[in-house]
């Protein structure tokens, strides 16, 4: 333990060294304070507390702000450029197979009814069916142009 | 700016009403616990320059204070500690740069023997805030409410801080006498 003697002998040394700092520093005049100078603080002021580690957060939040956005951007591509007999109709994309559409039959001719050949046996011309007489009009199929089946 | 920029008997500037009469009044002693705090006289001259800057460009608010040099010697006092922790980590990569002789040379230039060193060297090995606090009382005989204003503390923290850093002081410099514990 230090007792009141030994405290009294500090104050005695640190008011005699502080004698000698302010001595010290007393031997040059004051400076010229130029308030245009432009200095690099490399100490910095001692900022306002928090507003350092705030930043952190921030841009924290931007960057998964962004990879949610790169995702759902993903999602969205993935699900329209996927099955393409599974998107809207109402959707034209360039290069993309062309969907089924009905053209106008050739004159003397009714619309009697439509055939998918994807899901049942191709007709030859001239079958008969329930509805008369089949005649199959298109492109032909050596020049029609190719459709992607699964 | 340099110290070599004096200007005999004024700081030169054309400041504001009442920068100047602080500037020349508490040049002196802001730069004299810069250095007892960073134990170098060239960076407490540096970092009081800066924190009389700051002041200056923030006069409309210090100037406005009840004592703005108190605002200025806080200023320094904390930078002393930004200074001391930046140091230390310009210490450890010179000591792995072989260069440490030089660094510490730097760091402690210019004392003069009647300031008594090893007295500054043992407070700024305190902790910082019993450092400033021991720097404050013995060089500007200031006291616990004076401290606790000028660091924007509580009286009784400062109390338990001088309490410390002095019987620290007091292990660490103060020689017992053998025949006294006899």
């Amino acid at each position: 333990m230090t007792d009141d003697r030994t405290l009294a002998a500090l104050d005695q040394r640190g008011r005699a060294a502080a004698a000698g700092v302010r001595a010290a520093v007393a031997d040059r005049p004051v400076p010229v304070l130029d308030p245009d100078v432009v200095r690099i603080d490399v100490d910095g002021r001692p900022e306002p507390r928090g507003r350092g580690r705030r930043s952190r957060p921030v841009v924290g939040l931007l960057a998964a702000a962004a990879a949610v956005l790169v995702v759902v951007a993903a999602v969205v591509a993935l699900t329209v450029d996927g099955d393409p007999d599974s998107a809207p109709a109402d959707q034209v994309r360039p290069g993309g197979p062309l969907r089924f559409t009905l053209a106008t039959p050739p004159e003397g001719h009714v619309l009697a009814g439509v055939y998918d050949a994807a899901t049942a046996p191709a007709p030859s011309a001239g079958e008969t069916t329930s509805f008369g007489p089949l005649t199959v009009y298109g492109p032909s199929p050596s020049t029609a142009p190719t459709r992607r089946r699964r | 700016m340099t110290t070599d920029d004096v200007a005999p008997g004024g700081s030169g500037t054309t400041g504001p009403p009442g920068f100047d009469e602080m500037y020349r009044a508490d040049w002196h002693p802001v730069v004299a616990l810069g250095w007892t705090l960073t134990g170098s006289r060239a960076a407490a001259e540096e970092l009081a320059q800066d924190a009389f800057l700051d002041a200056y460009r923030r006069w409309d608010h210090v100037g406005a204070l009840d004592r703005p040099g108190a605002w200025v010697r806080r200023a320094v006092a904390n930078r002393a500690v930004s200074h001391r922790r930046h140091l230390r980590v310009v210490e450890a990569g010179a000591t792995r740069l072989a260069t440490a002789a030089r660094v510490a040379q730097a760091a402690h230039d210019a004392a003069p023997p009647d300031t008594d060193p090893g007295f500054w060297a043992a407070v700024r090995a305190l902790p910082e805030r019993q450092a400033q606090t021991i720097a404050l009382h013995y060089l500007e005989d200031l006291g616990v409410d004076e401290i606790a204003a000028l660091l924007d503390m509580r009286a009784s923290t400062v109390r338990v801080h001088l309490s410390r850093a002095r019987r620290t002081l007091a292990r660490t410099l103060i020689a017992t006498d053998p025949e006294e514990d006899a």
